[in-house]
């Protein structure tokens, strides 16, 4: 067996192959720093960040009473996102003119980020920026971080007790003392580590005011908070990050957001203030004749001859590494070896606490939205629950506070729910409403109305280090790659290469064996190199979806069928470098709700060799299990958030191996693609690959680049242009998106392909009176006041194209509006998309529609629901931005909720018993002749 | 008396030949024959029944046994069935949590064992399931799968019984603020004190009251002549987590339930089964009603009394399920 067949081999080799990189890139690394290097983010430049500052920062040495200047800068830092932020939101942090960072690295979170020279630190700190005094102050202590080396520092002596943090010019006579923040008493299991030549402690203070100290060690040998335990699991990294600043001074990094929903010792929520800290590390500013120590103190007394280096030269460093240059031996997990470089540890991340670095942080004051639980709190009455698409979850989660917080609505429940299903459960009638996105199946039978709620998108997400060790910020996808990898037509490895279906019959050529290794994808995207697909392994030949069925697959499969170069490849025709669909996929009828895995191959030598596939009994097909698609669209998010590949190709540990998900991919080595959906992608700061709209052929020539192709990136044009183009379709009684035209016409050349309309669909009839009005007035919201951007309440976050008639979708408002009306008033009757609808010129009296015209019951009813529901509209704004801090205690009452039947129906059966026993003993004593004597 | 005494009326109608009723009929009036017999004739001798006046008494005899059967299982033999499945879910939990095994976050299979809670006030000592359809909380208290689990920040609901199976939470009323509540789960041992019991219109507790963590009771109950028995409102009780840190949640919870979790809610989907279980009653009952005239009395008895209580058992354990959750 090849090391390369054990997938935990595997993963130990692209470990060592990451290290190489940045190798590479050291020797290379000065003459490659000079040409410009595009922007690590194309945010960073962004000219609406909602945040920027600029400050001069100086880092001075103390020589003879006189600061001498050792470096400055001018550091400009500016934030995408600020307002109505929401737990695991990303937001994007941009600087320029900092130091340049060194000793680099490959994770910049903690605890290994803090180990690099001269970085810029993103910390979550609670306090307000403005406060400069009381509860509400920013300190060390109220900044978030997860491991113990982040907060605590020990000279064991080869400082001689004197490290750079107690030379620092800015520290106070206290904070220079031999023992600062040691909590008093020592916890017992830190006494053994507390005896040192010089230490200081940063303990946290949580939000409810208990005081943690951590303590040296893995895990601290004192008390951390409950959330400080995720830094050891490998799936969700602190967000405490050690940014790294180009030899250029720029440098952004992406920032995870966490409210008390997850971290609840820090706290921050929208009653309690929080603010993001920026601390461009600059190193210590030095006061090495210690003008500051504590006098009256002999061994506090900094030795006057020593051998150098002295402690006053390991303060003055300027750092070990030179600047971009890698850390090739980085600290092990959980062993950050302190004092390993003496002369490091003055410009190292790890002071970030020390008086010389904060007093350069810069505040950025944060908002949160309210808690997306604040329904379930708030709330007593019975929800109104929407099954369905998860596409329309970013939605649902603000507009959901805005129908429970106002007493005079209701509370709004979205169950994710495969679409399909969703839908067919409607038509049954075992749920009352759906969120789609595709029309029915087959129409429906009973008067459901299809009304459009909201444009959105799926998103092909993906996460590919480029040779430069960047993350890759722009793709260009065409049908054909996302034909290629769905089809399982990438073989994956030399190993499973044998697999006859993916062969070319008549060459007998094999298949690339990633997409990294399709010639088309490198016309299309030139300059990816192969070896980091060769490092992720499986999630490199395939590409995330759902298990499920859902409209997104519907929507994807419609638009790789209408490409007539992916139909042709899916026919069987080769593509120009010979590579053929695999053969179990060829001719497959699209589009399709749920993809099916449809390749047979099992490689037995490959398995028999394998420790964990050998024991399976009848083992499955390898590329089936490079696919493993995935039951949730939300863990999908998150494992493309984190690198975190699916595939059930790695054996686990153990006596007995199994065959495991391959997991997180190491930092510097991920390919990963993955399909969700636009307002995930935005959120959780997703790159999104552009989608090929039009060009392309099926003649068999060779090309090298994507010219004569469009690829269209999702935005609000390209989504503006896909509905400009959206259908109505009189027979299924919905609005589409005509893929072929797409391809075709004009208008398709800038429209977002992978555009999705969701539809809500309820019935006109037999829905209780009163739910009927509570879904109307949902609708009627929908089609109006919802259909505003922004991240409040009662709005619909980026990701969303309002679906006004200024975005051209007011044909689909004003469809929505008239179902509202139908659906208030249950009427059993369908509005005909396109037909009869009033324009927006007279959108206000929707009765007059000829499609609702026969409804005169249900004008007053639709002028009142939409009175009703317009009403609040405007006041949204109101309650939500100001309820945060001074929102009263109020006292909600206990909802009734009661039930007949389990009142009455023991009583009842129990008086019938009673009674008809009585009856039958009467009857028996009573009507009975006696034998006359 | 012997079989046969029994036997010669019946034997003596010319086999089978007869319909039924009549049958059923002369077999009903040997019984009262053979009783009396012993008997002094001091009161007057009545004479035998029709047959269709037999029919009238056995129906209105079966339909009061029916009900009756119905209330005494849902009020008693029920509870047998409760402690049966907390008896094995209870060693099943135990065992769990010393594998650590037990489930601590993510999508919980409906059924299973997630914690033990106990309340010496009230004499609570049960297992946890998880779920609150009708069916999960015929075994034991159930926990709301929406919610995260006891011990994890938030607010963890658990809904049981007050007056059916077991009735578990048969004494949530009389809970009084500061009584505690252990609660162990796969993650530890955690101490909630009670802050309230609310009834409709009583204030539910602010988030400040809730606190990081806590623990809401959800059951039913009557009051009047309803109480302890026809319950038909929902109450709760509250409890902040006063012993024990909060544990960190695991992520994959679910964020929304079927309407069969909602407090007081049907599970229509026991409706499935019923039909079977009714056939099965009404086969069995022409499968006695054939025997019965052809075995010996003490023959019917001991083949058909188990196997009707066995039949009645599982189909009204099934009607049980169509009763709303909580009740």
């Amino acid at each position: 067996m090849t090391p390369k067949r054990s997938a935990r081999n595997r993963r130990l080799a692209s470990v060592v192959l990451v290290a190489a990189v940045p190798v590479l890139l050291g020797v290379t690394g000065v003459a490659a720093s000079a040409s410009p290097v595009p922007a690590a983010s194309p945010q960073a430049a962004a000219p609406n960040a909602a945040f920027t500052k600029t400050e001069t920062l100086t880092r001075t040495n103390l020589v003879n009473g006189v600061n001498q200047v050792v470096d400055s800068n001018t550091v400009s830092v500016s934030v995408n996102q600020t307002q109505d932020l929401r737990n695991r939101q990303v937001i994007d942090v941009s600087w320029t003119g900092a130091h340049p960072t060194g000793g680099i690295v490959p994770q910049d979170t903690g605890p290994f980020g803090g180990e690099q020279e001269y970085p810029v630190v993103l910390m979550m700190c609670r306090g307000s920026a403005s406060a400069t005094s009381g509860k509400n102050l920013i300190t060390p202590e109220t900044c978030w971080t997860e491991t113990s080396p982040e907060r605590i520092q020990q000279d064991p002596g080869t400082f001689l007790g004197f490290p750079p943090y107690r030379l620092d010019e800015h520290a106070s006579a206290a904070d220079r003392a031999q023992n600062v923040g040691l909590p008093n008493p020592v916890p017992a299991n830190c006494k053994p580590f507390t005896v040192v030549a010089a230490q200081h402690w940063v303990p946290f203070i949580a939000a409810n005011g208990t005081v943690y100290p951590y303590g040296p060690g893995t895990p601290p040998c004192g008390s951390a908070p409950p959330e400080a335990t995720n830094s050891e699991s490998t799936e969700q990294p602190s967000n405490t990050t050690y940014g790294v600043t180009g030899t250029n001074g720029d440098g952004s990094s992406r920032f995870d957001i966490t409210t008390a929903e997850t971290n609840a010792s820090l706290g921050c929520s929208d009653t309690v203030a929080c603010s993001l800290v920026v601390i461009p590390i600059m190193g210590i500013s030095c006061d090495p004749a210690g003008s500051g120590l504590p006098p009256g103190n002999p061994a506090d007394l900094l030795p006057t001859s020593m051998t150098p280096p002295t402690p006053s030269d390991l303060c003055e460093s300027t750092g070990h590494f030179k600047a971009g240059a890698p850390d090739l031996s980085p600290s092990q997990n959980g062993n950050p070896g302190f004092g390993a470089l003496q002369d490091s540890l003055a410009v190292q991340g790890y002071l970030w606490w020390s008086a010389s670095n904060w007093r350069n942080r810069i505040q950025v004051p944060l908002t949160f939205a309210q808690p997306s639980n604040i329904c379930s709190l708030e709330s007593t009455s019975a929800p109104l629950q929407i099954f369905g698409s998860y596409y329309l979850l970013g939605a649902t989660q603000q507009w959901a506070p805005h129908f429970c917080l106002n007493k005079k609505l209701f509370a709004l429940t979205h169950v994710i729910q495969p679409e399909p299903e969703a839908q067919s459960e409607v038509e049954q009638r075992s749920i009352d409403a759906a969120f789609e996105a595709e029309p029915p199946s087959s129409a429906f039978t009973s008067p459901i109305v299809q009304a459009p709620t909201a444009v959105s998108g799926f998103a092909i997400v993906f996460d590919i280090v480029t040779a430069d060790g960047q993350q890759l910020t722009s793709l260009h996808l065409d049908a054909r790659l996302l034909a290629k990898l769905l089809t399982e037509s990438y073989p994956e490895d030399t190993d499973t290469q044998a697999d006859p279906a993916d062969r070319n019959r008549t060459t007998g050529q094999m298949n690339p064996l990633d997409i990294a290794f399709d010639p088309e994808f490198q016309a299309l995207n030139p300059g990816i190199p192969t070896s980091i697909a060769t490092q992720a392994l499986a999630s490199s030949a395939t590409l995330l979806v759902q298990s499920a069925g859902s409209s997104a697959m519907w929507a994807l499969t419609s638009y790789i069928n209408a490409d007539p170069e992916a139909r042709a490849w899916l026919n069987g025709q080769p593509d120009p470098w010979g590579m053929v669909v695999n053969v179990n996929y060829k001719g497959i009828q699209l589009p399709v709700s749920q993809w099916p895995l449809l390749d047979t191959y099992v490689p037995k030598a490959f398995y028999t060799a394998s420790p964990c596939f050998s024991t399976v009994q009848n083992p499955p097909p390898w590329l089936n299990q490079v696919a493993s698609p995935i039951d949730s669209l939300s863990t999908l998010s998150l494992d493309m958030q984190f690198d975190v590949s699916d595939s059930v190709v790695s054996c686990s540990g153990g006596t007995v191996p199994a065959p495991v998900p391959f997991g997180p991919e190491s930092p510097g080595a991920t390919f990963i693609l993955g399909l969700t959906s636009l307002s995930d992608a935005d959120e959780f700061g997703l790159p999104v690959a552009s989608l090929e709209s039009q060009g392309g052929s099926t003649l068999d020539t060779q090309f090298t680049t994507g010219a004569g192709r469009t690829f269209v990136a999702p935005t609000d044009a390209s989504l503006r242009s896909a509905v400009a183009m959206m259908q109505p379709d009189t027979g299924a009684g919905s609005w589409d998106l005509p893929y072929s035209a797409l391809r075709t016409g004009a208008a398709g050349k800038e429209a977002y392909p992978g555009t999705l309309l969701i539809s809500t669909d309820v019935p006109t009839t037999g829905l209780k009176k009163s739910v009927a009005q509570d879904y109307g007035e949902f609708l009627s919201f929908a089609a109006g006041p919802g259909q505003r951007a922004g991240n409040g309440n009662g709005e619909v976050p980026a990701g969303y194209l309002p679906m006004t008639a200024a975005n051209g979708a007011g044909k689909l408002a004003d469809y929505t509006k008239v179902a509202a009306a139908d659906v208030t008033a249950q009427n059993g009757k369908v509005p005909t998309p396109g037909q009869g609808l009033p324009g927006p010129a007279t959108s206000h009296s929707p009765g007059t529609s000829s499609g609702s015209g026969g409804s005169s019951a249900s004008q007053p009813s639709s002028s009142a629901s939409g009175g009703t529901s317009g009403s609040p509209a405007p006041s949204t704004s109101a309650p939500v931005t100001t309820s945060p801090g001074q929102a009263a205690p109020k006292l909600v009452p206990t909802a009734l909720v009661r039930s007949a039947i389990a009142g009455d129906l023991l009583p009842l059966v129990l008086l019938v018993a009673l009674v008809i026993a009585t009856i039958g003993f009467a009857f028996w004593q009573l009507r009975r002749p006696t034998v006359p004597k | 008396m012997t079989a046969h005494d029994v036997r010669e009326p019946v034997g003596s109608d010319a086999a089978g030949s007869l319909p039924v009723a009549t049958r059923l009929a002369r077999r009903w009036r040997s019984v009262q024959w053979r009783k009396e017999r012993p008997v002094s004739t001091a009161r007057p001798e009545r004479l035998p029944l029709s047959p269709a006046r037999a029919v009238i008494l056995a129906a209105t005899v079966t339909a009061s046994v029916l009900g009756l059967w119905f209330v005494l299982y849902g009020l008693a033999l029920s509870g047998l069935q409760e402690g049966h499945a907390q008896h094995l879910l209870s060693a099943q939990l135990r065992q769990e949590i010393a594998e650590e095994t037990a489930p601590s976050g993510g999508k919980i299979a409906l059924g299973k064992p997630v914690a033990r809670i106990s309340a010496v006030a009230i004499g609570l000592n049960a297992v946890v399931v998880e779920g609150t359809a009708s069916a999960q909380l015929s075994s034991g208290p159930g926990h709301l799968p929406s919610t995260p689990l006891p011990g994890q920040a938030g607010n963890s609901q658990i809904y049981g019984r007050s007056a059916m199976y077991g009735a578990p939470f048969g004494r949530v009323h009389a809970l009084v603020p500061g009584v505690m509540i252990k609660v162990t789960t796969e993650q530890g041992v955690f101490g909630y004190r009670v802050i309230d019991v609310r009834g409709p219109g009583n204030p539910v507790p602010s988030a400040a009251q809730f606190g990081k963590s806590s623990l809401t009771f959800v059951t039913s109950a009557g009051s009047g002549w309803r109480s302890g028995w026809a319950p038909n409102y929902v109450i709760y009780a509250d409890a902040t987590l006063a012993s024990g840190k909060v544990v960190s949640t695991p992520s994959g919870r679910p964020n929304a339930i079927p309407a069969a979790d909602k407090p007081l809610a049907t599970d229509t989907d026991q409706l499935v089964l019923l039909p079977y279980f009714v056939l099965a009653a009404v086969l069995l009952c022409a499968g006695l009603a054939w025997a019965a005239t052809r075995w010996t009395m003490r023959q019917l008895w001991i083949v058909g009394v188990p196997a009707a209580v066995a039949v009645l058992w599982i189909a009204t354990n099934s009607a049980m399920l169509l009763m709303p959750n909580l009740a």
